[in-house]
């Protein structure tokens, strides 16, 4: 597995749309990812939990402690309307700039 | 380059300067319009990005430069890749595709 | 969206900022359960708890470092570093109690004293008059030579005021003011108040509207008079309550018709005349009207004159010549022609009394504001040095430069805060007595404040202050760098090159301008006990003087007779004052004169004159009953001055024929001995002419000089009953006993050199200040040593002799520099200065010498600290 480096925005996308899903903590929303790229992400702890902070801040997502799985308080995130609207122009953004990299990826030559 | 304020990141352009001198020796302007025109306008790279794209491709040893007359008649540094510069393109475009799709899946997912 | 977000940003930053706890909780819950989760992962998979709490962490990476970026993205990082900063140097500087008290003092008095000084040096000197174009804006002075600085008064007329108002050509208006003096009768209380007169341009001449009412008009000054007044804003204001219904209300002038009020001059006419109480126009007399009347007379015509655009002061002042040798040749008669010889110059400017004295004080407070200075710098670089080892840790830890600066920055500016305030308070008590000492010497200016020009220039200065402060030891950090390994023994090692070369040109500085000012100071002291020392020629301490002025008399008394007989019965009725040894009249006061010729000044007595004031005829006689005014008595001056190897006797006292001898005329008869009327400052100053007039002559204005033991306020209640005896309507102007008025006149010397003592004085213990910290710092730096030295043998004497000799080549060297600048420096106080060399030997021995024992002081005591170092101590390792 190689490790990726997320180009500015994809990270936030990813967390927005595992959020759209439902609430999660960010121990969890990590596993996602993971789990549902089939393995091939791994988002490191270093840059998940500063962008989680970054987009709370923004208002993208809501923070509220909670208790987790096994009885322990975590801290849950939730996708506020704001978020919503955001990951809809992520995705929208990322889509075009995935195929004009296509287009030059995939001339003759 | 999408309207808004996202920039590639140092390693995909990279890999979109190394793909376009795949196809052979380029010099700097030319590999911009080049990637333009490929992408419909969509990306347009700065020189501010260029230049160092291609200075740190070649001091890793992916691509050399040289001295040549351009179609305008000028002299310009003509850019072309090297055999490990080869191999590292198409690692990169593999590494790529897989990360298009692993995003591209959780994308779909719910 | 963006709107949205925003909102939302600033909102968080806000509860950020207010609940920083709620936040920090759930990063710290976040990461814990984050490695709880992690852990069990670990564990399921089937390795050991604390393996997979190991593997955790690791994987995990910098805690920290991860806390930080999440902290960073809260946004209020710069409120809580500042809070943080703050707080540290809040607890920083309170342990170092001594240095900062030290440097908060040392820059509150600086501080202080300069925005004082600036302050009065602003308000009295440099700011520009209250009206539009103030530079075209001129007064008129008829210059006369003379030693005094009130010789050169405006000394106008009616005469010139008229021919220069119809010169068009040079001037767009042109207006005359003069002083008047009136008893004001409000129900019964009658009191003498002063204001002035003028012709009505003068309003429109500095641009002034009327608050209320209406200004005078042409025809109420010429032909006049208009029975009109007008009040300054502040008058109104007080007296009246600012009452919109004044106008028209009566003011009740003494023996005279009453006045109606018609209008409220602004508050900007106070820079002209803070004091006076009620605006007139000027009344223009026969006298006036007569065009060979005297051209240059009173003190207080005031002639003021607007200069045309495009009209430079030096063309409107030739025109002006020309004018006046014009007016000499074709219109002056002979009596008017007298006035002219004392004319020497027309003029435009005339300095402020006080200015020479202002701008000494500010060069004195500068003065002490670059030693403060330096003190303050070396208290910061020893504390730097002894801060070595606090530093070094905080950047071993991760601080880096800018946090550095940043709190270094962050207590200099709790300390320059400080001080500031402190030293504004003081300012503000400075300029207090400031106000107090002008009221004394010159009434009518507008009391001083602190106005914004001074608050800039103060917050300019402390701004540059905690910039140099500030930086400074960050300074000597990067010239010495850190500690390379903290050890114990590092903490004594040796201080570096740099830090010890500026603390020790610090202290050469401060000591060689401590030098200078003493020696200023000393020769101002020097000077104001010459000044004291001067015999006043008279007995001022038996003397009492009570005027009667022209306003009083000549309104009831107009015919010349009447006065005459007036003046018969006051004399008459002083002499029956009990107590009362010897009674005469002069017709000018104490230090005012007639100046009919340039070189001299007369005096107007009656006869029993120099027996009253005792003053001894030197030679040939004094005045006698049947003199005309044709006798004169010169004093000694005059004598030695233009009579230097003969007698004067015989000659006439006059510019052009002093050489003439021996006329029909009487002449001079008598040469008495110096009184310095005008003061003990004109000791060697303008020499005095007396003449004399019978008692049966008519005066209208006169002072009456009373000889008596008996206590001089008694004697002036009596003077002042006797008055009302004789008529109830008249009244003195002033009564005063003559040495508290020649005290007065000290009053200005002696404030400035009390002041500048005061500043030398203090220049002196804060460079002695800086002696000592140096030479205590440098003491404990090289404990090892001297623990060195002493183990070896060294001897106390040789230990003492070492720092002594360490602390008086720096006082040494300061010293020369500053003596070899004390003679360059002292020409500018020579104005200054009254039978005292501006190299004064004496002067400066005593100066050297005083400052050499106090120094020798200041440096005992670390001395004797040296000694007391046990050598076993010093050496053992820490």
């Amino acid at each position: 597995m190689t490790k990726h480096v997320f180009p500015q925005g994809a990270l936030e996308m990813l967390i927005l749309k595992v959020l759209s899903n439902g609430k999660e903590h960010g121990w969890g929303i990590a596993q996602k990812i993971h789990l549902l790229s089939s393995e091939a992400l791994k988002i490191e702890e270093g840059s998940l939990y500063p962008t989680l902070s970054r987009m709370q801040q923004r208002g993208w997502i809501k923070g509220k402690l909670g208790v987790s799985e096994n009885n322990r308080q975590a801290k849950f995130y939730t996708l506020s309307a704001l978020g919503k609207m955001k990951l809809k122009k992520e995705r929208e953004q990322w889509e075009s700039m995935v195929d004009a990299i296509a287009q030059v990826l995939g001339s003759e030559g | 380059m999408p309207r808004d304020k996202k920039e590639l990141l140092q390693g995909t352009l990279d890999l979109l300067v190394m793909r376009i001198l795949r196809s052979g020796a380029r010099h700097g302007y030319d590999i911009v319009k080049r990637i333009e025109v490929l992408s419909e306008d969509a990306i347009h790279v700065g020189e501010g990005s260029l230049y160092p794209s291609l200075h740190r491709l070649e001091r890793r040893g992916y691509i050399v430069a040289k001295w040549d007359i351009s179609e305008t008649g000028r002299r310009a540094k003509f850019y072309s890749l090297t055999a490990d510069g080869k191999r590292k393109v198409s690692q990169e475009e593999r590494h790529w595709a897989e990360f298009t799709s692993a995003v591209n899946l959780i994308l779909k997912n719910a | 969206m963006i709107f949205l977000e925003t909102v939302y940003r600033i909102k968080n930053w806000f509860l950020n900022l207010v609940r920083p706890g709620k936040r920090e909780r759930e990063m710290k819950v976040e990461i814990e359960s984050h490695l709880e989760l992690d852990k069990e992962r670990s564990i399921r998979s089937g390795m050991t708890p604390a393996e997979a709490r190991k593997i955790s962490l690791r994987q995990f990476g910098h805690v920290d470092g991860l806390k930080e970026e999440c902290r960073d993205s809260w946004g209020t990082r710069v409120v809580t570093d500042l809070i943080r900063d703050l707080r540290y140097s809040i607890r920083s500087l309170w342990k170092s109690k001594v240095f900062s008290f030290a440097v908060v003092t040392t820059l509150a008095l600086c501080i202080g004293a300069n925005t004082t000084v600036l302050s009065a040096l602003y308000s009295l000197i440099l700011k520009p008059l209250p009206v539009e174009n103030p530079e075209r804006l001129v007064q008129l002075f008829n210059v006369v030579e003379g030693r005094l600085a009130s010789d050169r008064a405006s000394k106008s007329s009616w005469n010139q005021y008229s021919e220069l108002r119809t010169r068009k050509d040079l001037f767009e208006g042109c207006a005359l003011r003069v002083r008047k003096t009136k008893a004001i009768r409000r129900d019964t209380v009658v009191r003498r108040l002063n204001g002035y007169g003028v012709s009505s341009e003068f309003f429109e001449l500095v641009n002034a509207k009327p608050v209320l009412g209406r200004f005078f008009l042409p025809e109420e000054v010429d032909p006049g008079p208009g029975h009109v007044v007008v009040l300054p804003q502040r008058v109104w204001e007080t007296e009246y309550d600012a009452d919109p219904n004044v106008l028209g209300q009566q003011i009740h002038f003494d023996a005279e018709a009453s006045y109606a009020i018609i209008g409220v001059a602004p508050r900007s006419l106070e820079t002209f005349d803070y004091e006076s109480r009620f605006i007139i126009p000027y009344h223009v007399t026969a006298r006036d009207r007569n065009p060979a009347e005297g051209r240059y007379q009173a003190w207080s015509f005031d002639l003021w004159l607007r200069l045309k655009p495009g009209v430079s002061r030096a063309m409107a002042l030739q025109q002006i010549r020309a004018m006046e040798r014009r007016w000499y040749e074709e219109e002056a008669d002979a009596d008017a022609r007298n006035s002219y010889k004392t004319y020497k110059d027309v003029a435009f400017d005339r300095p402020h009394p006080l200015t020479g004295s202002l701008y000494l004080l500010e060069g004195g407070s500068l003065l002490v504001l670059l030693v403060g200075c330096f003190n303050v710098m070396t208290l910061i670089v020893s504390r730097s040095n002894q801060r070595r080892l606090e530093l070094t840790i905080r950047s071993s830890l991760g601080a880096g430069q800018s946090s550095l600066r940043r709190l270094m920055l962050c207590e200099c500016s709790l300390l320059v805060a400080a001080a500031v305030c402190l030293g504004m308070t003081l300012a503000l008590s400075g300029t207090y007595m400031v106000n107090e000492y002008l009221s004394v010497l010159s009434p009518m200016t507008v009391p001083i404040s602190l106005d914004y020009a001074t608050l800039f220039i103060t917050l300019a200065m402390t701004i540059g202050l905690v910039g140099a402060m500030g930086l400074l030891p960050l300074e000597i950090f990067r010239k010495t760098g850190f500690l390379e390994r903290v050890d114990s023994s590092q903490r004594t090692a040796s201080v570096s090159g740099f830090s010890r070369r500026l603390s020790d040109g610090m202290v050469v500085g401060q000591v060689a301008i401590a030098f200078i000012m003493l020696v200023g100071a000393g020769l101002l002291f020097r000077s104001f006990q010459n000044v004291l020392a001067v015999d006043p020629g008279f007995d001022a301490s038996q003397i009492v003087e009570g005027r009667l002025d022209w306003g009083t008399i000549h309104p009831r008394y107009k015919k010349r007779s009447d006065a005459a007989v007036l003046k018969q019965r006051v004399h008459a009725a002083m002499q029956e004052i009990p107590g009362v040894e010897s009674v005469s009249l002069s017709m000018h006061n104490m230090f005012s004169a007639d100046q009919r010729g340039g070189e001299f000044v007369g005096h107007l007595v009656s006869p029993e004159f120099f027996t009253t004031m005792n003053m001894p005829i030197i030679e040939g006689r004094g005045f006698q009953q049947g003199d005309t005014d044709q006798v004169k008595v010169v004093d000694e001056l005059f004598a030695r001055r233009f009579f230097p190897d003969r007698s004067p006797i015989g000659y006439e006292a006059d510019v052009n024929q002093l050489l003439a001898s021996g006329n029909a005329a009487p002449g001079i008869v008598g040469v008495v001995r110096r009184a310095n009327l005008r003061g003990l400052e004109d000791r060697d100053g303008v020499p005095i002419v007396y003449r004399s007039r019978p008692l049966k002559d008519g005066w209208w204005e006169y002072s009456i000089f009373l000889r008596t033991s008996r206590p001089a306020a008694s004697v002036m209640s009596d003077m002042r009953a006797k008055i009302r005896e004789v008529d109830p309507q008249l009244h003195l102007s002033y009564t005063r006993p003559l040495d508290a008025a020649l005290d007065e006149m000290l009053v200005s010397r002696r404030g400035m050199t009390l002041l500048l003592l005061f500043f030398a004085g203090l220049a002196l213990l804060l460079s002695l200040i800086g002696v000592y910290a140096v030479l205590s710092y440098d003491v404990a730096q090289r404990r090892r040593e001297i623990g060195i030295r002493g183990a070896i043998g060294a001897n106390r004497s040789e230990v003492l002799g070492m720092v002594l000799r360490q602390g008086a080549s720096k006082a040494g060297i300061g010293l020369a520099l500053g003596f070899l600048a004390s003679l360059y420096l002292t020409r500018f106080l020579e104005k200054q200065l009254f039978d005292v060399a501006a190299v004064d030997p004496w002067t400066y021995i005593v100066a050297g010498l005083s400052f050499a024992t106090v120094a020798l002081v200041a440096s005992y005591l670390p001395a004797r600290r040296a000694i007391r170092i046990d050598p076993l101590e010093a050496l053992r390792v820490e």
